[in-house]
Order: C-alpha cells, then structure tokens, then sequence
C-alpha cells in the first residue's frame, strides 16, 4: 500500500469506526438501564401492591429511582450523538 | 451471485433463527403456566385454555416479524443484486438480519413471562380475572415496542437505507489487494452500527417492561383493590423504561440516515 492510499483511506476509515462505536455505545449502553429501570418499576408495583396507601411516596421514589438510572443511557446517548457526527 | 447473496442467506437463517428462539422459550412458559392452572382448577379448564391461546397468539408476533424480514431476505440471496461483491451491501443484509433477530429475542420471551404471570394470577385469584386478561394484553403489547424498532430499522435498511448514495462516490481504492472505496468503509460501519445499536437497544427496553408487567400482573392479582393505582405506576413505569430504546432507535436512524 503506498503512502498516498493511505493519506486517502485513514479519514474514512477514522470516521467509520466512529460511527462503529456509536453504533456499540448506545447498543449496549441502553442494555442495562432499559433492564434496571424495568427492574425498579416492577418493584415499585409490588411496593403499592403491599401498601396502597404509601402510593405517592412510592411512586416518586420510583421517578427518582428511574431518572437517575436513565442518566446513564443519556451518557451514552450524548456519546453516540459525538461519535456519530465526528 | 457474489458474496452479498451469500450474506443475505447467512442474515435469513440468523433473523429466523435468534426470532423463533425468543418466541419459543415466551410459548412454552405460557403453556407452562395454563397447565399448572388448569390443575388447580380444572373446573375452569376452557377459559384457561382460551386465555393461553391469546397469550400465545400476542407471544408469537415477535416470530412473524423475523419470519418477514426472513422471507425478504431470502428473496434478495436468490435475486442477481446490482452490487453482488460489495462488502457494503453485504453487511446491510446481515445487520438487518441481526438486529431483527436480537430484537426479537427480547421480546419474544418477555411477552411470553407476562401471559404466564397473568395467567397463575387468574387461577389463584378467579375474580380478577377480566382485569388480569387486560392487564395481560396491555403489557404484552408493550413488549412488542422493541421488537417493532427492530423491525423498522430491518425493514428500512433492506431499502436500501442510504446506500444508493454511498456506492460509488469514491472511485475504488486498494488496500492490501483487496478494492475498496472510501464509501463502502462508511457503508459497512454505518450498517453494523445501526444494527448493533437497535438489535441490544430494543432487548433490554423489553425484558425490563416484561419485568414490570409480570409484577404488575402478580400485584393486581393478590391486591385487586389497589388496581388503579398499580396500574398507573405500570404505565408510567413502563413508559420510562421504554426511553433507552428510543434512544438506540434515534442513534440508528441517524447512523442510516446521514449519508
């Protein structure tokens, strides 16, 4: 390969492997809270299950429980969104 | 024929393949679950075979979706392709395979756990029944959201998905011995990044709403006097857990889209 095709190739290639790990950022970046914040709101309708009364209490735990776990599929939002007009 | 036919061959069984995998396992817990309510209350018997024949039917939609994207392509493997040899196209058939594939796992057997939830429910606790059999549809459709990114991002990606303007912007390159264009690089990273991004965005979204479901379904079946208020800290909470998906729904279209 001489040194021209390179000077050639090595921006697209730079640029698709940008787009490749935005692709794999929010891949798996959305993995985890769409699992955890499953998680959270499942228990939260146990929690009024047991304790009708409580419901206000408990379902703004369950926001602020969800809101934070959402953070980090935000990050990786915010990084995708980066890599993906690099 | 070149090797993107080989690569939308590979993408058919793949898409079927992880779809009916989802599917399948979802069936089973479902029949699993009417069975051992049809032993506790065998009086009962026809409704709850009724109730397992829905679930099922909402259970099996997953499997559709990925048989669709299955057939079409293996259309496109036995069609004479504009481009056989390019690694672009090639990629674009086996990411729309995959990601369908992987998003229909998610959902396949979350809807499946929340038929099977609804379903032990409605035989510990007969009264509720006609909530729970709501309960259940409600929260097997929401399932389906991510399984129904997948098939979008699938289905828009067999069209072409910003390829056409792609190949043959560059005049070929050579690296190593092998002829690749500058936008061919772009195409396969463009496509792989979609496919990945939406095949395990859509599955977590789904098995954590099939969570919640399943523990709705439990809740509202040994508390039916606290239904609205279960109800609404589902909807909500579903609808927050829904928000990740979204996300990788949005990342792969623009990945597809800015050419």
């Amino acid at each position: 390969m001489n040194e021209e095709t390179v000077r050639l190739l090595i921006g697209p290639i730079t640029q698709a492997f940008a787009l490749l790990g935005a692709g794999f950022c929010m891949g798996f970046g959305s993995l985890g809270p769409g699992l955890g914040e499953g998680y959270a709101a499942g228990k939260a309708c146990e929690a009024v299950a047991r304790r009708p009364e409580e419901y206000s209490q408990i379902f703004r735990t369950m926001l602020v429980g969800q809101a934070v776990t959402e953070s980090t599929a935000i990050y990786s939002l915010v990084v995708a969104l980066i890599l993906a007009f690099h | 024929m070149g090797i993107a036919n080989v690569a939308a061959l590979i993408a058919c069984a793949l898409a079927m393949g992880l779809g009916a995998l989802g599917a399948g396992l979802g069936l089973g817990n479902v029949a699993r679950a009417s069975l051992r309510s049809m032993a506790r209350q065998p009086a009962k018997d026809p409704e709850f075979f009724r109730y397992m024949l829905v679930g099922q039917a909402i259970t099996e939609t997953p499997a559709i979706f990925a048989l669709v994207v299955s057939f079409l392509l293996y259309f496109a493997g036995g069609r004479a392709l504009e481009a056989p040899n390019s690694p672009a196209q090639s990629l674009m058939f086996l990411s729309a395979g995959l990601c369908m594939g992987i998003g229909a796992l998610g959902s396949g057997i979350g809807s499946g756990l929340v038929a099977k939830e609804a379903l032990e429910g409605m035989s510990r606790y007969p009264s509720s029944q006609g909530q729970l059999a709501i309960l259940m549809m409600i929260g097997q459709a929401w399932t389906q959201t991510g399984g129904i990114f997948a098939l979008v991002i699938s289905l828009f990606m067999l069209n072409g998905g910003g390829f056409n303007q792609l190949s043959g912007a560059n005049d070929p390159l050579l690296w190593g011995s092998i002829p690749i264009s500058a936008g061919e690089i772009l195409g396969i990273a463009r496509f792989a990044g979609a496919g990945i991004a939406m095949g395990f965005g859509a599955v977590g979204s789904s098995v954590g709403i099939a969570y919640i479901g399943c523990s709705a379904c439990r809740s509202l079946a040994d508390v039916p006097e606290a239904g609205q208020r279960i109800k609404s800290a589902y909807f909500i909470g579903s609808a927050t857990a829904q928000s990740p998906s979204v996300f990788a729904l949005i990342i792969a279209l623009i990945l597809l889209i800015r050419g």
